[in-house]
Parts: structure tokens; sequence; C-alpha cells
């Protein structure tokens, strides 16, 4: 009875009872339009949108994760954003957070799917394995593909944060023994936003609902179906060591005086010229910093199937593939290079030490 | 007779009198060769340099990395410029004449894989003389067009790299599609090791040069600077009655 009553309350009246001011609620829309890059045009249209909003369900699922996403949602300390998103939307079903557990619990998300259908947002939190019918992850006796499928299959939205969701994550990192796979793959055809990441951040999941609520519609997205605000841009051309790096200035050993005085972290293995991502203008725990502020390279976290593709961390460039994990293309190449030169220069006096041929022929 | 025309200094199988030079190479393709000689060398030395910063300058140059990148990437213009010519002079149209046309190029008549073994033999020491052609061999042609390919596979590699920070709707609509095949770590990897085979094209063909230029005495090597190779004027002869059957 409680859901239900929370459902019809309009938004404002329940901000208020939790003692957020239209000051707060204003600053807060204001911090979303500057993540969504909008303009201040909208900043009137978003809080009349939010304010006057009738609450909308949202579940949390939790499949083949570590909850790193769920604590990077609510440890968020700015007190807009923790605050006002729990508010803004009826969290029915958060396994991380809930009270209610076991039979309880699955009744409120099977609640949720049948009477909320085609209304509610389903946030989708790790990876889906589709190994051995999908045995390496149940919930209540349903395999999680299963529970996905009806869960998704029936939201208005699906929002997957994090790595794992978005493409399998660690979970999909070689040699993959549980078959886990990403929503996109695991249930083709929803209405789908993947928020890339180890962890997501909150900055960027909380636009993208406010995005819901106010226009009724998922951001733009990109051929990753990432939104374009937060993931349209390559790091390296936002960082602030950018200047080092077209300097030719670069760190070459961890703890050197290069890395004492902040230069660039391109030499050693800095993924931000392949990743796209806000980080380093939306960054981390209410703006403090961001990893390549705090002296480690990027790892390219919020890049598909990162684990694969971005590996080495601490090199440029992946090893080259059939020929063990620490030849690099530098040294096979070199060495390809000096069985060349060497051959050649065996072709070449063998060639010298016979006596001159004659003339060639002209016919084969 | 003059001294230098003596016996014992004459060539024994090439009677006095009887070689003509002959105008293979026209300047288009010697301009390609060379420019390409230049900006692969320009291209290797500060593609290396982006993938492994070998000066890490502390003070003096405030703009090092850029100016490299400026080099590499205006090079690679010019590089691509140089794909799209020799595209051209494959075709009689676009000023391409009979030694660098396309069918010189790719194999398709059973004569051309014949002087491909012929000249195999001849670098393994199985034969004493290779085969002798006004233009390249089957063997020569062969190469050539691997290098064309590994041209190919830069250029695209690298259009992905410079759509991904420039943004360019043309570059994009082109090339956009590749990061979600192959992943853009794969495509840095590839562009970079293609590089080394450029390189080791370059040993082999210098060498495979000078290997074939001293059994030929022609001016293999010379060719390249002045277009003109002294030919045996029965070997002329032979070619145009060749020329005359395929047209025919």
């Amino acid at each position: 009875m409680l859901a239900v009553e929370t459902e019809q309350a309009s938004l404002a009246g329940a901000l208020g009872r939790r003692g957020i001011t239209r000051r707060q609620l204003v600053k807060f829309c204001s911090l979303m339009l500057t993540t969504l890059a909008l303009p201040d045009k909208y900043l009137a249209a978003t809080v009349a949108a939010v304010s006057k909003a009738k609450k909308q369900v949202l579940v949390w699922m939790q499949f083949q994760d570590c909850a790193g996403c769920s604590e990077s949602m609510l440890r968020s300390s700015h007190p807009e954003i923790a605050d006002i998103v729990l508010d803004l939307f009826s969290w029915e079903y958060h396994e991380l957070i809930m009270a209610g557990s076991g039979a309880a619990a699955n009744a409120v998300l099977d609640r949720v799917v049948t009477q909320e259908k085609g209304n509610y947002i389903a946030v989708v939190e790790g990876g889906i394995p589709t190994a051995d019918g999908g045995v390496y992850c149940t919930i209540g006796g349903r395999s999680a593909l299963d529970i996905a499928k009806t869960v998704c299959g029936n939201a208005a939205a699906t929002i997957a944060v994090g790595a794992c969701a978005a493409d399998g994550g660690f979970m999909r990192a070689h040699p993959n023994p549980t078959g886990a796979v990403g929503l996109e793959e695991a249930v083709p055809g929803i209405r789908l936003i993947n928020m890339n990441g180890c962890a997501h951040n909150p900055v960027n999941t909380a636009a993208v609902l406010v995005h819901y609520l106010t226009f009724r519609d998922l951001p733009a997205v990109d051929q990753h179906n990432r939104p374009l605000f937060a993931y349209g841009r390559v790091i390296h051309d936002q960082c602030e060591r950018r200047a080092h790096y077209d300097a030719g200035r670069f760190v070459t050993e961890w703890g050197d005086e290069g890395h004492r005085k902040g230069y660039c972290l391109y030499k050693m293995g800095c993924k931000g010229p392949a990743a796209t991502f806000n980080c380093p203008t939306a960054q981390w725990n209410d703006h403090t910093s961001w990893p390549i502020r705090a002296g480690h390279g990027c790892i390219a976290c919020a890049s598909p199937r990162f684990w694969d593709h971005m590996s080495p961390f601490y090199d440029r460039l992946p090893s080259v593939p059939g020929f063990g994990v620490e030849v690099t293309a530098g040294e096979l190449g070199l060495g390809l290079v000096g069985a060349v030169v060497a051959g050649v220069t065996v072709h070449g006096l063998i060639t010298m030490i016979r006596p001159a041929p004659p003339y060639p022929e002209t016919k084969v | 007779m003059h001294p230098a025309l003596n016996e014992d200094r004459r060539h024994p199988e090439v009677p006095v009198g009887q070689c003509s030079a002959v105008y293979v190479w026209q300047y288009p393709i010697r301009l390609f060769h060379w420019a390409l000689v230049f900006s692969i060398a320009v291209l290797a030395v500060t593609g290396y340099y982006i993938h492994d910063p070998f000066i890490i300058d502390q003070v003096k140059r405030p703009y090092l990395m850029g100016w490299f990148r400026f080099v590499h990437e205006s090079f690679g213009m010019i590089f691509i410029a140089l794909f799209v010519m020799r595209i051209c002079l494959f075709f009689r149209f676009s000023g391409g004449d009979r030694w660098v046309r396309w069918d010189q190029y790719i194999p398709l008549r059973g004569v051309q894989f014949r002087e491909m073994l012929n000249v195999m033999e001849f670098y393994l020491f199985i034969r004493r003389t290779p085969i002798s052609k006004i233009g390249h061999n089957g063997m020569a042609a062969l190469s050539y067009v691997a290098v064309y390919t590994l041209m190919l596979v830069e250029i695209v590699t690298g259009l992905v790299m410079y759509d991904w920070i420039m943004q360019s709707p043309v570059i994009h609509f082109l090339v956009g599609w590749i990061p979600r095949v192959v992943d853009i770590q794969n495509i840095r990897l590839i562009h970079f090791f293609a590089m080394y085979l450029f390189v080791i094209f370059g040993i082999f063909h210098v060498h495979i040069a000078m290997l074939i230029s001293r059994v030929e005495k022609r001016g293999l090597m010379d060719s390249m600077f002045t277009g003109y190779k002294v030919i045996p004027v029965t070997e002329l002869d032979e070619a145009e009655k060749q020329a005359e059957l395929s047209r025919k």
C-alpha cells in the first residue's frame, strides 16, 4: 500500500517532506543540464518537469556484479544527487538496499512487472551468464537471463549501468568461463542505453534519468549505444595533462621526476587517447579528482570490452597475438628486421663469392 | 677503336652498337617512387616518436609532440595523395604508360607465374641468371602489389585514428564504422606494425635491385633516376612482337 501511495504523490511534495528546498532542486537541475550539455533555457522546463512529475517506478537489477555501481550511486555525497535521484523515482526493487528479502522481494518485482508493464524504468547492473543454461547466476531459482528478459522486456526503458551490464565487463574478459554477455546481446531489441564505466559515473546516470523525466526520451547515443553527452569526446582531448603531451614531457618511470611534476602518462600506457568519456570534466567524489589527476594512467574503463581490448594497462599497445603474452609489436618488428638484414647480408655474400653470372635470358 | 671498346672490356654477349636506351619510367612514376621513399622515411621516424617518444624534452621546445604529430599527419595526407596518384597511373587515360599499367602488376597470365618461379630460382641459387624484362618481372610486380596493399592498410588505419580525434564528416562516413568491428587499440597495433613491414620491404627492395642490376648490366638502379634502361635491340623487337600478339 505504501508503494501505491508514493507512486501517486507528486514529486514536489515528496521532496519537501524530505527537507529538500526548491533552491536545492534548481541547483540539482542545473548540474544535470550541465552534464547533459544542454543550454540553460531548458532549466525552467526541467525544474517544472521534475517537480510536477508523477513518481516513476524504478527497479534496480543486480546480476554478475560487485555492487560497485550501486555503491557509486548511493555514496555520491552530493546531497542533491543521492537524495533527489532516490526521491525522483519510486525505487521499488534494489537487492543491495531493500529491506524485504526472499519471497517478499520477488513478489515486489513480480508486481512491478505485471502492474507497471511498459511504464517502469529498469536499471541493470552486472553481466548476464549464458553458458550452461545460465546456471552461473540465479535468483530465486530463475536464471539471470530469464529475469532480464522478463524485467527489461516489459520496461519503458532500460539503463545498463557499469561495464558488466553494458558489454559483460570483467566477467566477459578472456576466457569468460560463464559465457557472460552484456544486456544488449542478452536481451536484444529492448529500449536500452549503456552507461559504460567501472563503475558508472552517478552524475551521468542521474542526468540520463532526469533527461528521461523531462523529455520522456533517452538522450542521443553513439555507435556503442552510450549517451553522446558523456561518451562523445576522447579523454586525451579533455585531459589536464594534455599540454605536457604536446610539449613532449612524459613520465618514464613511476615516481620519477616527471611523475612528481605531473607530466603526461602516455608512456606508462595511459589509454586516454583511445577512450571516450567525460571523466576529466565530470570527475568523481563530488568533482574531487579522477584517475589521471591522481597520477595513474587511464585504463579506458568506459570503452567496450576494455579488459580484453585495452590491456596490458601499462603498455601503449596490445601484445601481438600468437607470440605469448609479453611480445610487443616493437620487439617483433625489430626481430624481423634483424633477421631480414642478416639473411640479406648472407645472400649478398654468397652472390659476391660466386663468379659473375652470364648475360641473363630473355624468355621463360 | 676506342680503348673502352676493347674485347676484354665489352660484354661478350652483347654486340657493339646493338643496344638502345629506352625511356621506360616516365617522370610521374619516378616522382611517385622518390616522393614515396621520402614520405615513408618521414612517416616512420615521426610515427615511431608518436608511438614511443624517445626525446623527453623538459624545457627547450614547448610543442615537440605537437610538431611530430603535425608532420606525421601532413605527410600522411601526402602519402594518401601518392596512393591515389599510383592508382591513376594504373590506367592509360590518366597518363599511365605501358610498364606501369595494371596488367603488368596483377598476375593473370601464365607467363607472369613462370617469371615468378624463374626469379625465385635465381634468388635461391638454383639458377644463375633471372629472366630479364624491359619493365617488371612477375615477382617484382607482385611485391609492389603487396606494397600498395600495405599502403592501403596504413591509410585506412591512419584515417581511423585521425577520425577518432578530428570527427570530419567525410572521413567519419568512410571509416567511422571500423572501430566498431576492430577495436581502436588493434587499429593502432596494425598501423604501428605495418611500419616494420615497410622497413623490411625496403631492405629487400634495395638488395634485390643490386642483385639484378649486377646480373643485367642494363642500368636498373640508374633507371629510377633517369628513366632510361639500356636494352638490346633484339629484345625490343621481341617485346614489340609480344605486345602485338596480346593486342590481337
